[in-house]
């Protein structure tokens, strides 16, 4: 990587209630690609993504945006630095129509027009309220809602939740996308290799630490070695036991290669 | 982007001019006289419609921030001091401007019923102080005086909807700025707020100072409307059936705005003629904002929510035609996901949620 990265972590550790959650964090998120952070449940994900956004506060370590540190600064001037956050489980604001929900989170210069090239159908919807739209659509808003004012980094974590395989894919795309446009991402998702498909760079957290980093390739379909990265050593043979011997489920979910096939949903 | 809603703005005016044009010909004295408490009732519920309509902050003291108000306008008044009652309106809403923002610090710790709690405690406050000491000109009868073609109930009638429209037409720009817009986002989440580059402080304290502003400048109307006012004009029993209005109607449109003002004129009126106990008609606002809380939605919010529904199932029904998607690309596919909102949409037909 020779570009200088957008977002620099350097031993960031974050509390939740008083309890390290997340401890000595070393990453680095470059311009114009996607950083992907892997890890089973609980492993501090979320509250990392928190940490960096400011919405948790770090107690160690340094985040810096564009080479200037930002760890001590409220989170609404983070995000006037230009940092944005797709929150996890989707927040659209249901009772406000697209439009709102775009226009709530703009800064005075930017503006709609690349949310609306990004997805066309948000345009066509702009004056429903968000509730009435599907789950996918609803993702998109939030998405757009990262995107409006014009960040450098942009946080996603977990924007696949409950949605089906087909959006899904279709979000991916458009993360890729934004990677193209110059945009430093770090991605948190469930499906691991969807992922580390669109990923360059990818981290691995076991238990607040970061266990792996490296590019995303070594890992990709490399399962059993996500097992091991994941769990640990003894936890890692049961996985991947299970997985043997109930091969039509996945061993576990944070590890799993793809989402389970649009078909299996017929109502 | 224009600043306002053209169609709206119209209507609205058009309203408040037919208004001024034919409700002082048509209605007895007696009926003007509550017209103008519904105004005076609107301006109030304005105020109650940006800190708890559009902030969704629970504030229980509007009535001590008008109770300031109206004393600014009556001291002013008695003092004779130059410019008359516009100006008073403005200086006693200024007047109330600290206080609501003095009451807002603690909402940036506390929140939801606590907060309701620490701003009744404000209110049951102004009420010690209030009784205490009378308003300016109680005492030896100095009447506030009405400006020049506003002196008469009809004319002051007029100039209460003249004041309402101005706020509400400021109201209606400031809903469309970054700062209006993050009153709605702080309703939602104040989370997402921050995340999205907001001061959640500066919103909350800038909703409250609005808000007390426009209590305030209620409170002054009131003042104009009654000559001399008394502390059990602004108690704060007022200010938790206003509130229980609030909730029922969603003042922070305009149109709800008006209709909570009228409910709370013409219902002592209206509980007469029909022959039940005055204090009947406060269990019916409290059944109703029973209602509007269980349902989650006033009932102008639920007005407007209907028009977006219909809008939507058209949009469904459109891309359900003959192709079965949406001309461009990507159709967005069914998402599994349940639907919490509750409303009708779901059971409408194949079309219901998705189109494709």
């Amino acid at each position: 990587m020779a570009a200088a990265p957008a977002l620099a972590l350097a031993g960031v550790g974050v509390d939740r209630a008083d309890v390290p959650v997340v401890r000595d964090v070393t990453l680095d998120v470059a311009p114009g690609a996607v950083t992907v952070v892997l890890g089973a449940n609980g492993a501090g994900k979320t509250t990392l993504m928190d940490g960096i956004a400011g919405l948790a506060r770090p107690t160690t370590g340094s985040i810096r945006l564009d080479g200037a540190p930002i760890e001590r600064l409220p989170p609404f001037k983070r995000a006037r630095a230009g940092l944005g956050y797709v929150e996890q489980a989707r927040t659209a604001f249901r009772t406000l129509t697209v439009e709102q929900n775009l226009l709530v989170a703009r800064s005075g210069s930017g503006d709609l027009g690349t949310v609306y090239r990004l997805f066309p159908e948000l345009e066509r919807r702009r004056h429903l309220h968000a509730g009435h739209l599907s789950g996918g659509e609803q993702q998109m808003a939030v998405l757009g809602r990262a995107l409006v004012s014009d960040p450098k980094v942009v946080l996603i974590d977990e924007m696949s939740l409950g949605l089906a395989p087909k959006v899904v894919h279709r979000l991916m795309g458009t993360v890729a996308e934004l990677a193209a446009m110059g945009i430093a991402v770090l991605l948190i998702e469930q499906f691991a290799n969807l992922a580390l498909e669109i990923g360059s760079r990818a981290y691995v957290l076991r238990k607040g630490r970061v266990v792996h980093s490296g590019p995303c390739a070594e890992l990709r379909g490399a399962e059993d070695r996500l097992h091991e990265l994941y769990f640990g050593g003894r936890l890692a043979d049961a996985a991947a036991r299970l997985a043997r011997e109930a091969p039509g489920r996945e061993a576990s979910r944070g590890a799993s290669a793809e989402p389970p096939e649009a078909g299996s949903r017929t109502p | 982007m224009n600043l306002l809603d053209k169609r709206s703005l119209g209507l609205g005016l058009g309203a408040a001019v037919l208004a001024c044009a034919v409700l002082p010909n048509v209605l007895s004295a007696y009926w003007i006289y509550l017209a103008i408490s519904a105004m005076v009732g609107a301006v109030v519920m304005q105020s109650f419609g940006v800190i708890v309509g559009r902030a969704g902050v629970m504030s229980l003291c509007q009535m001590s921030f008008a109770a300031i108000g109206a004393w600014v306008v009556l001291r002013l008044n008695v003092a004779g001091a130059p410019g008359g009652l516009l100006v008073w309106l403005v200086l006693g809403g200024l007047a109330a401007v600290p206080v609501g923002v003095a009451i807002g610090l603690p909402a940036l710790r506390i929140r939801g019923v606590n907060l309701a709690v620490v701003t009744f405690g404000f209110a049951v406050s102004t009420d010690i102080v209030l009784n205490a000491d009378q308003f300016p000109g109680a005492e030896d009868l100095t009447m506030l005086e009405r400006p020049e073609p506003f002196t008469g109930d009809a004319g002051y009638f007029v100039f209460t909807v003249i004041v309402f429209t101005v706020i509400a037409v400021a109201l209606a720009a400031l809903a469309r700025t970054r700062l209006g817009l993050s009153w709605y986002e702080l309703r939602h989440s104040e989370r997402a707020a921050a995340a999205h580059g907001v001061s959640v402080a500066r919103s909350k304290l800038a909703a409250f100072a609005i808000s007390a502003f426009i209590a305030g400048v209620g409170g002054g109307l009131l003042a104009g409307q009654l000559s001399l006012v008394v502390p059990s004009n602004f108690a704060m029993g007022q200010s938790l059936a206003l509130f229980a209005v609030a909730i029922m109607i969603g003042p922070h449109h305009p149109e709800g705005a008006v209709l909570g003002g009228v409910f709370g004129a013409v219902m002592a009126t209206i509980m007469e003629k029909a022959h039940l106990p005055q204090d009947f008609g406060g269990v019916l606002f409290g059944a109703g904002a029973l209602l509007a809380l269980r349902g989650g939605m006033s009932q102008t919010d639920l007005t407007r929510t209907r028009k977006r529904e219909r809008a939507a199932r058209k949009l469904l029904e459109d891309a359900a035609g003959p192709d079965d998607a949406l001309p461009a690309p990507p159709a967005p596919p069914c998402a599994p996901s349940p639907r919490r909102l509750r409303s009708p949409l779901g059971s409408g037909g194949p079309a219901s949620t998705c189109g494709g």
